[in-house]
């Protein structure tokens, strides 16, 4: 069989193109995979569409139907979540761009099913980590997505689709779909699939597998870090090569693959995705060339009986201030100050779900689990808080913002503050046969 | 001698659940890990921040170790208080725990 390219997009709604288009115009790619989703981007898409019913979609579409276009004209298909919790505002953008850009007899893939908020509140699904049910939940419930796998990607590429959107793929699946598709591997070759999850687990983390948040100097050293590109993998039969193209920044060797294989996971030998559930725990990383890694020896035995759910939950608001204290006794001021503001809020009777007070240069990131002889320079307080309302929110912001910069201890200075909505997520898990996934096929 | 001489490390989340991946610069140095890189100590650096159970995995084909902390991020990536709600900068921490061994000239660049 032969070799499958598949190269990443991105792996978030924010990335840029311009990598992307770097690895279009290199040629060597079959497919282009963006890889749109995270649970927090799910949770503030959600936002965003109960604000306005016409977004909620990867707000990129229009540029990414434009840019890529002249390629998919040459043959490159490309995959994906681009409806993030608005699959069919997405199918519309891409059919009105694309045919705009002159692919008149096109296809796209549009992927639906994975809204499941209707199935999982007549089943009244179990929420194990909160120890309910959604029942329970009333009207704090916002939204549920199935993590959806591969399937009916490969169903729109068998259709004829030259470019396939959805919802909430699992991040693996969106490339796993076109490796399996034009491999012809079946929903049962376990250990096939498992190559493909693989391929997957790399790509979707765009820049993260190839020098991206890994360098620590002196320990470890990322040459050109301006200029890392995004990965792409040649396919086999039983082990891929993860590559990026020459001459550009990032590392890719033993190490980075290592750091990446290892990235978001929990037990190594039972990998959940809805497509199989692989074993990594043997995977062997071998170095090629500057460029390129070969991985294999993933293997698997089955897939999940049931599928995970996103679920979007209202928790609240939340309340953000910062400000920042140098100089001698700046802890001392930080603190004084957070001291102050907390007896301030004391004040109102106020119930708040949940309070941070942080001094960042001392206790920000690990609390009291790390701990300085000396004095930092500077710190910065910073106090968040989550509370029930809008209202709330926003006077205790204010009131947090005057602790620093009128009546707390001297010299606070540039100060922020923010108020923002606070979805949270939780898991529940769904049977397949309760799942409706469908895949349409629209010649533009 | 502190892990980061011997290991890099990588963070990652999903919900109220991060893990941190030891990948030991070299090999040989697995098995030294296994023995000495326990979940007490894993614990005992992490105190309050992690507040359920603590899993670990082996790795053997890439010779990594795979740590499983639960409730670790105080709710998770949407709607944590926590500066860092990814828990990113925790593989950090990590690699400040102490190993039990005798110093060696371990300053590896990774390639």
């Amino acid at each position: 069989m032969r070799d499958v390219v598949v190269g990443a997009g991105g792996s978030t709604q924010w990335d840029p193109l311009e990598p992307a288009v770097e690895l279009a115009q290199s040629g060597l790619l079959d497919y282009l995979v963006f890889h749109c989703l995270s649970e927090r981007t799910l949770a503030l898409s959600q936002l965003r569409k109960l604000a306005d019913p016409d977004t909620g979609h990867d707000e990129r579409l229009p540029a990414i139907c434009d840019t890529f276009a002249p390629y998919m004209a040459q043959g490159l298909r490309l995959v994906g979540a681009f409806g993030v919790v608005n699959v069919d505002r997405a199918a519309e953008i891409a059919l009105t761009q694309l045919r705009k850009a002159g692919l008149e007899g096109y296809k796209v893939g549009v992927v639906r099913g994975d809204d499941v908020l209707d199935t999982v509140i007549a089943d009244n699904s179990e929420l194990p980590t909160l120890g309910m049910r959604v029942g329970d939940l009333g009207d704090k419930l916002i939204s549920a997505h199935a993590y959806i796998g591969a399937e009916p990607i490969v169903e729109s590429l068998a259709a004829g689709a030259n470019l396939v959107l959805g919802g909430r793929f699992t991040d693996a699946a969106l490339y796993l779909g076109p490796i399996a598709f034009e491999k012809g591997w079946g929903p049962s070759d376990w250990n096939e699939l498992a190559l493909g999850f693989l391929v997957g687990h790399f790509l979707e983390g765009a820049r993260y597998c190839i020098g991206g948040n890994f360098a620590d100097p002196p320990y470890r050293e990322v040459p050109r870090m301006h200029e890392i590109p995004y990965p792409y993998a040649v396919v086999g039969d039983d082990s891929f090569e993860l590559r990026k193209l020459p001459g550009t920044g990032g590392l890719n060797n033993r190490h980075t693959a290592k750091s990446h294989l290892v990235y978001e996971i929990h037990d190594p030998t039972k990998y959940f995705s809805p497509d199989v559930t692989a074993d990594i725990s043997n995977v062997i990383v071998e170095e090629i060339t500057e460029d390129a890694v070969r991985l294999s020896g993933a293997t698997a035995t089955g897939r999940p009986d049931d599928l995970r759910v996103a679920v979007g939950l209202d928790y609240g608001w939340k309340s953000v201030v910062e400000g920042s204290f140098g100089g001698p006794g700046c802890v001392t001021r930080a603190q004084t100050t957070a001291d102050a503001i907390r007896n301030r809020l004391d004040r109102y009777s106020y119930d708040f779900l949940d309070t941070h007070y942080n001094l960042h240069g001392v206790n920000g990131l690990f609390g009291d689990q790390l701990k300085s002889d000396s004095d930092p320079v500077e710190v910065r307080l910073r106090v968040a808080i989550r509370c029930n309302t809008r209202d709330v929110a926003e006077l205790i912001n204010l009131e947090c913002e005057q602790g620093i910069m009128n009546w707390g201890a001297c010299g606070g200075g540039g100060r922020t503050r923010t108020v923002t909505p606070v979805i949270g997520i939780t898991s529940a898990f769904l049977p397949r046969s309760k799942i409706n996934i469908t895949s349409e096929v629209i010649t533009i | 001698m502190k892990l980061r001489e011997l290991a890099l490390t990588r963070s990652g989340d999903k919900e109220n659940i991060s893990n941190i991946g030891v990948v030991p610069y070299d090999e040989a140095d697995y098995d030294l890990l296994r023995e000495k890189l326990t979940v007490d100590l894993v614990r005992e650096k992490f105190g309050p921040l992690v507040k359920g159970r603590i899993l670990r995995y082996e790795m053997p084909g890439p010779k990594c170790l795979n740590f499983v902390m639960h409730e670790a991020l105080e709710g998770g990536v949407s709607y944590s208080l926590r500066t860092d709600p990814h828990g990113k900068s925790y593989q950090s921490l990590m690699l400040d725990i102490d190993i039990d061994t005798e110093p060696r000239n371990t300053r590896i660049s990774s390639r």
